[in-house]
């Protein structure tokens, strides 16, 4: 002959957490032991403080000007073709490696318009200017085409 | 290729499409897509945002809104299509700040994300310019509103305007930066939303987002504020450009699967049944997001289906089986229970029989678990004692429907009621105990020219809306129905055809009906008869009439008979086996439907099969091994009655606060007290769990599989989205443990899907239901041969009767109870939209608290002047069975000496503490609605103020309007349009008519 009730006694739920796996164990202790442990532990905690510094500091015009200049290197570099690209390299290589000749590097007269066209009919120095000349060029034309498109 | 079908050429190809289809239908039928944002498909096209322009031969037009033509070209990849759709995403980007990878909206399924994607933008033309208004509206208890992230597509507001039809937001286009208004311009918490979702559901962005989703569907999107707008401008300026940002966006989204759980669900609360996923991360609830699919609802919600899950973790669920010693309950192992409730069954059946027990089935569990609770009274004990609370509520209906057409069910879907030409609801309070489907009225009425005749004591939202609203006095309804039915019948209106190729008992019929002139109907009544001859007029212009009908009918003496007259003027005027006719008891709980049709009744077996049928009893002895109990059982009304009359010693509930539902409930928990022992399998300690002996904790259809029958007999499935909390159990798995622990000799069945096999093996109305033909958003509607094939519409070959014909029924009418002349107040009462009955589980949504914190009695202003009440005075209401105390609501919804209490009470005003012991003369549903009472002043101070916050809805005003009203924003200077098709130039026709489906 039941009267309501609203009283329950609970019995204090026995722990029923799973054991923490022993790789777990080793590899907090591994971080404890390196001095890591705390450092991660104040970074998580602290995270939004610490986040809101970050986003502070790299929120200059300075910063996102490089960021921005970075990622253009970089689709920059993405645009040469490969051959080209090691072509460019093996001859720079070669042409500091020339610089460095004495004939070169030390002498300290001036030169003549004539001694300048002489220099030109060696075929190697010819054709770097060539290839200097071609890069101008389109250097050039891109420079033109983007002046007229800028706002 | 027949008249209406013609082909057209999009992007060179040659696609065939139907008269009546626009670019955009035609498209997307055959998997094609282009970009666009306002379109919806439950909404049709609002054509605000421009994305989805492509070219014909007349030039610029938007897919979504032209249609088709017989060999019309389409180019959606041309120059000029492909700049306007780039011109139309950049203005909608100038509205809205891309932070997608931050954002809690990023889950695959944004609008604005995708179609950037899309468009294929790769730098916004547009810089997002914030709007001048305060950022955030976060008043509303459930979603916020950003502003500015608000790109002005109208869908809130079209949903809001045409869907849901509560009216409450608009566009402002008068404003310098127009923006998305509540009421006249109010915070949305004082305005008058009901909280139904829907605008949160169509927003194709961030602007509206639940409350439950910020901080917690991204991995990064908890960053504080202060923090998130230097993070993300950094980004803007950094990356200006788009491609890179929607891969970071992209990536992030995709990590969100191992985090979100998706599971398709059908909803625990009313018999609508809406079907929708609900997104989980572990155990918590993230958000409802309901799907076109869904069969009965679409993307359709109510503010309990939406936002009322907060139940399923509240820290007051039950975790451990509790056995009761002395004057408390102490934690006990599931064996323990199990074994002390055998050994006490055991012991009460050797001593009393097997008729000394009562099973009562939950209309909230599945399908499966009330067959299983049948299967445990029928097989393991040897009763037919078990019901379930269809006994409360539809029982008479489905008295009167089996009476004359043969099922006992609503005779088509919600699809039918939508497409109607009349509507007529008796006893319903539909905007608030069905609200979807009330929004299928409230549509139909409002776009359609539907007809809509309200007929209740009660002025409630439905009320308000139609074009004629009836006001019998209270009980007479059924006779005012007989009234209609014999001016019918005098004014031949009725369907001759009809009735001789499919009906019986015409002449018998009109003969019964000759007293019920228009003067004795207007007499008994109060109608006048005018209005009455009004009301026959429109049937008879109907070519479809559906009526629907609720508790204001079946809560009576005359529930069944009432219900009979309902079906007779359906057969009358030939509204059966059509689209858009018949018959629609709208049914209470999830479940209710399913309780009753998975055998949880005394008188019937599964599929409402008779079990004094020799073949049926053969046939389930065959597959039982054991024979079934002869002696019809009691039902939930005879149960009080049995206990204190000693025949009754054991009682077995599961999921039913029968202390609080009982009519007469004080008589309930007497007897209660009385018992030898009593289980209670539920999820909360509810009123009736306090007097059990061991109560067993049970898991809410969240950590279960199973399926619901919903109103429109639909079967549909329910998937696991979390595991059970804590030690509590699906209720399947306990009653199998319990029937293993009798002795009982069940097959083991290891999932739902078993169980369903089995029932539907032994029941010819479900034969051919199976878990495979119910996947995902799949349902079926029995009677379900054993091919799969289903019934959305009843009776299009015959009627359920032996000669296949219809009956119509003559009937008696008892009328109301006599009380003495004291009891002078005539107390109405029913559920509120927002808490579901008793509101055990609504009342642990903190939202729905802030919106209605508890109940009241509704008393009309000429009362409270008479008896000089004010808002928050505490009255006393006295009946012959008990009394209730509760705080005054003044309004205008009631009127004279008729009050209304809704059930939402777990305390003192409990309504059932004063619901009286009058019953249906059929079927002993318990007549709540004749419930009289007188009232004692307590305190005339009371509360002090209003019981209702002055915030809620039903103090407020809508504001109607046809949608968007898209014609003011090109009616801007500053708003050009994109299209140059001389066709599709804005007119009045092209954008506020037929625009919509």
């Amino acid at each position: 002959m039941a009267q309501p009730t609203i009283n329950v006694i609970t019995t204090k739920a026995p722990d029923n957490h799973a054991p923490v796996s022993y790789d777990l164990e080793r590899f907090v202790h591994a971080l404890k032991t390196a001095g890591v442990l705390d450092f991660v532990t104040g970074l998580l905690e602290q995270r939004d403080s610490v986040l809101h510094l970050v986003i502070n500091e790299i929120n200059q015009p300075g910063v996102k000007m490089a960021v921005n200049n970075m990622e253009q290197l970089a689709a920059f570099i993405g645009t040469i073709p490969q051959e080209t690209w090691h072509v460019v390299l093996m001859a720079a290589a070669n042409g500091i490696k020339s610089m460095n000749d004495p004939k070169a590097s030390t002498q300290n007269e001036g030169m003549g318009i004539f001694q300048l066209l002489g220099a030109l009919k060696n075929p190697e120095t010819a054709r770097a200017v060539r290839v200097i000349l071609g890069f101008l060029e389109g250097f050039g034309r891109a420079w033109s085409s983007s002046s007229k498109t800028t706002p | 290729m027949s008249q209406n079908v013609w082909e057209i050429i999009i992007d060179g190809q040659t696609i065939t499409g139907h008269r009546g289809d626009t670019i955009l239908d035609v498209m997307l039928k055959n998997n094609q897509d282009i970009p666009h944002i306002c379109y919806h498909p439950s909404l049709g096209p609002i054509q605000t945002c421009d994305t989805c322009i492509v070219e014909t031969e007349g030039g610029l037009v938007r897919a979504c809104a032209t249609k088709i033509a017989p060999n019309m070209t389409v180019n959606t990849h041309s120059a000029p299509a492909q700049e306007a759709q780039a011109e139309a995403m950049n203005r909608i980007l100038h509205n809205h700040q891309l932070y997608c990878t931050v954002c809690d909206n990023n889950n695959g399924n944004c609008v604005v994300h995708n179609t950037t994607k899309q468009v294929g933008l790769v730098h916004q033309k547009y810089p997002f310019e914030r709007k001048p208004y305060e950022k955030i509206d976060a008043t509303n208890p459930f979603y916020r509103y950003d502003v500015d992230q608000c790109i002005l597509c109208g869908r809130c507001v079209e949903a809001c305007q045409d869907l849901e039809v509560n009216e409450t937001l608009s566009i402002d286009w008068s404003l310098e930066r127009p923006r998305v208004i509540w009421d006249d311009g109010v915070p949305i918490g004082e305005s008058s939303c009901v909280s139904c979702g829907h605008c949160v559901t169509v927003c194709p962005c961030n602007a509206l987002m639940e409350k439950t989703m910020l901080g917690e569907a991204g991995y990064l999107t908890n960053i504080p504020q202060e923090t998130l707008e230097p993070m993300i401008e950094w980004v803007e300026d950094v990356e200006p450009s788009l491609p890179p940002v929607f891969t970071l966006s992209d990536i992030e989204s995709a990590m969100r699967k191992s985090r979100i759980k998706r599971t398709k669900t059908v909803c625990t609360y009313c018999g609508v049944g809406c079907s929708f996923d609900i997104w989980t991360k572990g155990r918590q609830v993230l958000k409802v997001e309901p799907s076109p699919e869904a069969p009965t609802n679409g993307i359709s919600t109510c503010i309990k289906g939406k936002f009322g899950w907060d139940f399923v973790n509240s820290p007051q669920r039950l975790t451990q089986p509790l056995i009761r010693r002395g004057d408390a309950f102490y934690e006990a192992t599931w064996e323990e229970a199990y074994r002390l409730i055998a050994e006490r069954m055991l012991q009460i059946k050797k001593q009393h029989g097997p008729d000394s027990f009562m099973f009562i089935a939950s209309s909230k569990a599945t399908n499966e678990e009330a067959y299983l609770l049948q299967k445990l009274a029928r097989h393991a004990i040897g009763t037919n004692n078990v019901d379930n609370d269809s006994t409360y509520c539809q029982d008479p209906a489905t008295y009167g429907l089996r009476q004359t057409v043969g099922f006992g069910g609503d005779s088509g879907s919600v699809s039918d009621i939508a497409q109607a030409d009349m509507v007529m609801i008796v006893g319903s309070n539909t905007a608030e105990s069905h609200p979807v489907v009330a929004t299928r009225v409230k549509r139909a009425h409002k776009l359609h020219g539907q007809k809509l005749v309200v007929v209740d004591i009660r002025r409630h939202e439905m009320a308000e809306r139609a074009d004629i609203f009836v006001q019998p006095n209270p009980g007479t309804d059924g006779v005012w129905i007989l009234g209609i039915s014999k001016y019918l019948i005098d004014q031949d209106w009725i369907d001759h055809d009809f009735l001789s190729q499919w009906v019986t008992g015409f002449e018998d019929y009109k003969e019964f009906l000759a007293p019920y002139s228009l003067e004795h109907t207007r007499t008994i009544t109060g109608v006048p008869e005018q209005t009455t001859m009004q009301v026959a007029s429109m049937i008879h212009e109907a070519h479809s009439l559906s009526i629907l009908w609720a508790m204001g009918v079946t809560q009576h003496r005359d529930g069944s008979e009432t219900s009979l007259a309902i079906a007779n003027l359906l057969l009358l005027t030939g509204n059966f086996a059509r689209p858009g006719t018949g018959a629609y008891p709208l049914r209470g709980h999830n479940n209710v439907q399913g309780a009753s049709d998975f055998g949880a009744k005394p008188h019937y077996l599964p599929g409402y099969q008779d079990p004094a049928d020799p073949e049926v009893r053969e046939r389930f002895k065959a597959a039982w091994g054991k024979e079934l109990p002869k002696t019809r059982g009691i039902n939930n009304q005879e149960l009080a009655g049995a206990i204190l009359q000693g025949r009754i010693k054991m009682v077995y509930i599961v999921g039913e606060d029968t202390g609080l539902v009982d009519a007469n409930a004080e008589e309930a928990r007497q007897a209660f007290e009385q018992l030898e022992f009593m289980v209670v399998q539920e999820i909360f300690l509810t009123k009736t769990a306090q007097y059990a002996d061991v109560i067993l904790p049970a898991s809410p259809s969240l950590e279960k599989d199973g399926t619901f029958v919903n109103t429109e007999r639909r079967i549909q499935r329910i998937y696991q989205a979390m595991e059970p909390l804590a030690n509590s159990r699906p209720d399947w798995i306990i009653l199998q443990d319990m029937a293993s622990h009798l002795g009982a000799q069940w097959p083991t069945y290891t999932h739902p899907e078993e169980i369903m096999a089995e029932a539907a093996r032994l029941t010819p109305l479900f034969a051919g239901v199976t878990y495979e033909r119910l996947e995902g958003y799949r349902s079926l509607q029995w009677p379900v041969l054993e091919d799969g094939t289903d019934s959305p519409l009843l009776y299009t070959q015959s009627f359920h009767q032996p000669d296949g014909k219809a009956h119509l029924v003559a009937l008696t009418m008892s009328g109301m109870s006599q009380v003495d002349a004291k009891y002078d107040l005539h107390i109405n009462n029913g559920q509120l939209l927002e808490h579901f009955h008793e509101g055990n589980m609504t009342y642990q949504s903190a939202g729905i608290r802030h919106v209605v914190p508890g109940m009241f009695v509704e008393v009309s202003p000429e009362l409270a002047h008479e008896r000089n009440l004010q808002d928050g005075t505490m009255v006393r209401l006295v009946s012959p069975t008990g009394s209730l105390t509760a705080p005054v609501l003044i309004t205008d919804r009631v009127s004279g000496k008729a009050l209304y209490v809704p059930m939402n009470s777990l305390g003192e005003g409990a309504v059932n503490n004063i619901t009286g012991t009058g019953i249906d003369t059929r079927t002993s549903t318990p007549a709540y609605k004749e419930t009289r009472a007188y009232m004692e002043v307590v305190d005339p101070q009371g509360l002090g103020r209003s019981p209702l916050p002055r915030r809620n809805w039903r103090f407020k005003h809508r504001h109607p309007q046809r949608g968007v009203n898209v014609a003011a924003k090109w009616a801007r200077r500053d708003y050009i349009p994109l299209v140059t098709a001389q066709k599709h130039l804005e007119t009045e026709e092209t954008l506020n008519g037929t625009a919509h489906n």
